[in-house]
């Protein structure tokens, strides 16, 4: 019986499994594997030594992992605060009929490229065309945080959407009970809801870092793969596209590639796995 | 059961769609040939123009026009390269890349084309391996100055300047008069490329003595530091008080727009661009880069921009180079000159220019120095290289307070840590 | 009187709920609305004042017609089209299928296997480029659709199967269990059970399209040609190059954000169904 399981168990999974494996775990395995190499020859260490004291390239990934921890922190201390808020608003039981649509519109940033999100807001706050007098993309110190909130606007409707799946499904007769113990629409969400889905905020937090820390899209879509100005926007995420695939003049170079994405594999690792020792020790499926 | 229906249509479009995309591609003419480009702003001139043409005098022939952006270029025809997924015909980089392909038999030597012999064997050069065997049949050449809207400078009694300081004279009547901004030029960093070659480029190589400053500088025999280039910069830097409000983000197209509305009197350009900043009826002017002397020798940039050559893993190689061979003649010369104006065909022949614009940039040319930005040949390969780090400098030191002579001096600390003859001693 | 009172606090606090979310929703769509004020305007009317309606001297459609008519628009949607339904259909058919066999056969292995696609929705795939376009390249599939199809799958497919799992655990077993007394076999049992998940095949098949109508990243890496360029990265590169053409660059922008927009309008109920139906278990 169980090997009749296990049998069909592999045919259904097979498919997914195949995909998966393919085209996920194993250029991620092959990577790391290929980082220890310089045109097929075996290098040992030296990419990773080159990328960590060669005097540009140091300074570029150190900057880079810099701007990637800013980029993170006020994206995530923007998102999830607002998108909670707008959660909360909706399941509040008083928009009723409307709660569809105004759900649908604050999703319609998220449908959108990238691409069309960096051309409206440069149209936008651009200081000769638009309705902000302050160059904040030309200026190193606003450059980076202006692109941050910019992304902020685009995907705050995904952890929209998944606390407010997280909300509803909150049974309503714990609500009920509350009510009549007489707790307020304040109490209720602070003391009741938030800590309900606590493990999907979570998991929220963590996808956010993960994204933020391997994303590139806004930043290459407004600003190319030399992030200016001065480098200040370059993120991990560009810098790793321009030492793999070149920009410009900058031909690339595989290997050096291949050794600046195992460095940001193991950041990324080394930040979850962080996450998950000390605040959410446990993941189960159905939290996601 | 909406969903169900949904579901159903899906399904019915993919079966649809994946068998006929995988049919277009299989079905193609008798000989195909795919040329590789970044000029994508040139693809409708190719493909209404010179496709025809050849064409029609070669039947059997197809051509396709693929351009890839400016900026991925280098990368992806590398990549498809490798991949062997790359065209036949290649458009070629002066320098940089195409040293790279040569070097690694990417391309197919050119010796004994018939028609090459219409070209110089210096105009070549930037195609040619170290031993003078041509790669690329030379195309084009561009170059870098101003335009001027003759409006406006008859309104405000200005002329075209000549020297640094009438420069600066007009600059600051345009300033005075308040109703216009004195000169456009790109500062956003993601075209911070423009401040070089429209720039550093346009005004320097008058102070250091045009190709033989760019030598010294290649060879380490001078520093980035020294007096010459330093003029260079603090040449560039002079513009400063007369740029558009918000220089650091004003994109190339933001100036270009600045221009074309009437809103500033000068824009910094290259003859590239005559179609979109000077069409027929426009009242534009050109000139070149200042001197500091009254009566001294102007120089003029001239940039080989692009040649052709054959992909050495085309299957069709005797069909490209019957195409390259049609690209030395004067019909072809004279066909891309006057198509894309501002682009300067290199080979011998006598070639007549109706856009009274594009002349206008040609004789930039005359009685002055001609000679080819520095930095180009040895300084560019690998990384970091030449082009990255002006780029960026030149992008800090127009939007920020940095001094000439701190960009000089950080163009220098830069070479000496990747740049072995100008490693220090 | 007191009750009167309670139907005023109550409604007055309905008014503020729907005054806060009418104010996102103007942050949300207000710069959505400029690019799309601006795509019905000719060039000198998008410069001459970007916030500004079009009236009958800036009114033009000449942007869309020269953004369907010229360059590779049409090309290159239906590349995007061809590799977005491929994929997707490709990352339900997997999901559908590892989900049913995941909640189905409860065994140790299957719990594992959940395990391993949990932590696949964490993976940054990006990150594997270099050995995926190693791949693409030996295998003669650079600038094909079906390179992207493949790596799409091998991405989105964790987080479908999760989903799907959730989806699949709400599902009783009594029907399965007819189905089987009636000698379906387990496939059979599969497809009698699919229907009662299909809110769950609209969120994983939404949550997969997303990323893929509008990734750049493989685009600019596997299919740089014409011939398989994406409506993302064709639209990059009209605003990469240096175009003084912004009204066709403008109606090609709100021309590739539309079919999203419509799906995500039309089937928003489905897709939150989908998501929270898992969460409800």
């Amino acid at each position: 019986m169980t090997r009749k399981r296990h049998r069909q168990l592999v045919l259904f999974t097979f498919p997914a499994l195949a995909f998966f494996l393919i085209f996920a775990v194993f250029p991620l395995i092959g990577t790391i594997y290929i980082s220890f190499f310089q045109e097929n020859v075996f290098v040992g260490l030296k990419n990773f030594n080159f990328l960590f004291t060669d005097e540009n390239a140091s300074k570029r990934l150190f900057f880079a992992f810099l701007h990637n921890c800013e980029f993170f922190l006020i994206a995530a201390s923007v998102q999830l605060p607002l998108a909670l808020c707008m959660a909360a608003l909706l399941t509040s039981g008083r928009v009723r009929r409307m709660t569809g649509f105004y759900r649908t519109l604050l999703f319609i940033p998220s449908t959108l490229s990238v691409v069309i999100v960096g051309f409206i807001w440069r149209l936008i706050i651009s200081p000769l065309w638009g309705i902000v007098e302050y160059p904040l993309l030309g200026e190193k110190a606003t450059a980076l945080p202006t692109i941050t909130l910019m992304s902020v606007w685009q995907y705050l409707g995904i952890p929209l959407v998944f606390l407010y799946s997280a909300l509803l499904s909150i049974p309503s007769n714990i609500i009920e009970a509350a009510r009549v113990d007489g707790a307020s629409d304040f109490r209720i969400f602070f003391g009741i809801k938030i800590p309900l889905i606590a493990p999907q905020i979570g998991i929220i937090t963590i996808l956010t870092f993960i994204w933020t820390f391997n994303g590139f899209d806004i930043i290459y879509a407004l600003n190319g793969g030399m992030p200016g100005p001065d480098y200040s926007t370059d993120v991990l995420g560009t810098l790793f596209y321009r030492t793999f695939f070149g920009w410009g003049a900058d031909q690339g170079n595989q290997n050096l590639g291949a050794a600046t994405a195992t460095v940001i594999f193991f950041i990324i690792l080394l930040g979850t796995a962080a996450y998950f020792a000390t605040v959410q020790r446990r993941l189960k499926v159905s939290q996601l | 059961m909406k969903i169900k229906k949904a579901s159903l249509v899906f399904v019915m479009i993919i079966s649809l769609i994946i068998p006929s995309s995988l049919l277009a591609t299989s079905a193609m003419a008798a000989t195909t040939l795919t040329i590789e480009s970044w000029r994508a702003d040139d693809s409708v001139f190719w493909k209404e123009t010179l496709i025809p043409m050849y064409e029609k005098a070669n039947p059997g022939v197809k051509i396709v026009w693929a351009p890839t952006p400016s900026n991925e270029y280098d990368s992806a025809l590398s990549l498809r390269i490798k991949g062997k997924t790359a065209g036949d015909v290649i458009m070629c980089r002066p320098y940089g890349l195409t040293k790279t392909l040569i070097k690694n038999k990417n391309l197919i030597p050119l010796t004994g084309l018939p028609g090459l012999s219409n070209f110089t064997t210096q105009s070549m050069q930037s195609w040619a391996n170290a031993s003078s065997v041509p790669y690329c049949v030379p195309s084009a050449s561009v170059g870098a100055g101003f335009y001027y809207n003759k409006d406006i400078f008859k309104e405000l009694k200005l002329t075209a300047p000549k020297t640094q300081a009438e420069f600066i004279a007009v600059l600051e009547a345009i300033k005075k008069n308040g109703k216009y901004t004195p000169l456009a030029a790109a500062g956003a960093s993601a075209d911070s490329w423009a401040l070089d070659q429209m720039g550093l480029e346009l005004v320097g190589p008058y102070y250091w003595k045009g190709d033989a400053g760019g030598k010294a500088l290649d060879d380490g025999m001078r520093k980035a530091t020294d007096s010459e280039y330093v003029a260079a910069f603090s040449a560039l830097a002079s513009w400063k008080p007369y740029l558009p409000k918000a220089f650091s983000t004003i994109n190339y197209t933001d100036a270009e727009q600045l221009f074309i509305l009437g809103r500033a009197a000068i824009l910094v350009e290259g003859s590239w661009s005559v179609k979109e900043i000077a069409p027929p009826g426009k009242n534009v002017g050109v000139f070149g880069a200042p001197v500091a002397k009254a009566g001294d020798k102007p120089y003029v940039q001239v940039l080989a921009d692009h040649g052709f050559g054959v992909n050495a893993s085309s299957p069709n190689q005797a069909a490209a180079k019957k195409l390259l061979t049609w690209f030395t003649t004067k019909e072809f010369a004279q066909a891309y000159a006057n198509g894309l104006p501002g682009f300067f065909p290199l080979s011998k022949d006598k070639i007549s220019i109706d856009n009274k614009m594009a002349q206008a940039w040609l004789n930039l040319r005359d009685g002055a120095v001609v000679t080819a930005p520095i930095g180009m040949d040895k300084m560019n390969t690998g990384t970091p290289n030449f082009f990255s780090v002006i780029n960026n400098i030149l992008n800090v030191m127009m939007t920020t307070k940095m001094t000439p002579q701190q960009a000089a001096a950080d163009l220098q600390k830069s070479l000496e840590t990747w740049y072995p003859p100008q490693k220090k001693k | 009187m007191i009750r009167q009172d309670g139907r005023v606090q109550t409604q007055s606090k309905n008014l503020i709920v729907h005054l806060a979310l009418l104010f996102f929703v103007l942050l949300a769509i207000g710069p959505i609305l400029v690019i799309v004020i601006n795509s019905f305007k000719s060039t000198e009317g998008i410069f001459s004042g970007p916030l500004k309606l079009p009236d009958s001297k800036t009114f033009s459609l000449e942007g869309f017609k020269r953004a369907v008519e010229n360059g590779n628009f049409i090309r290159n949607y239906l590349n995007s089209t061809i590799i977005t339904l491929g994929a997707t259909l490709l990352t339900v058919v997997c999901s559908c299928l590892a989900a049913y066999g995941i909640t189905e056969y409860t065994t140790k292995l299957a719990s594992m296997i959940a395990g391993l696609f949990t932590i696949g929705i964490m993976l940054p795939v990006t990150l594997g480029t270099v050995v995926i376009l190693k791949m693409m390249v030996k295998f003669h599939l650079l600038n094909t659709h079906l390179s992207l199809i493949l790596v799409y799958v091998g991405i989105c497919v964790p987080l479908g199967v999760i989903l799907m799992v959730t989806n699949f655990r709400t599902v009783s077993s009594d029907l399965k269990e007819a189905a089987r007394i009636d000698g379906a076999n387990e496939f059979k049992t599969f497809l009698i059970v699919l229907p009662l998940v299909m809110p769950g095949v609209a969120a994983v098949a939404a949550i997969t399209m997303l990323p893929i109508w509008n990734d750049l990243w493989f685009p600019l890496i596997l299919t740089t040609g014409p011939q398989t360029q994406t409506l993302t990265l064709g639209i990059q590169q009209f605003v990469g190059v240096h175009t003084n053409d912004w009204e066709a660059l403008i109606a090609s922008l709100v021309l590739g954000a539309i079919p999203l927009i419509l799906l995500f309008t039309l089937f928003s109920k489905q897709f939150i169904k989908g998501l929270s139906d898992g969460y409800s278990k």
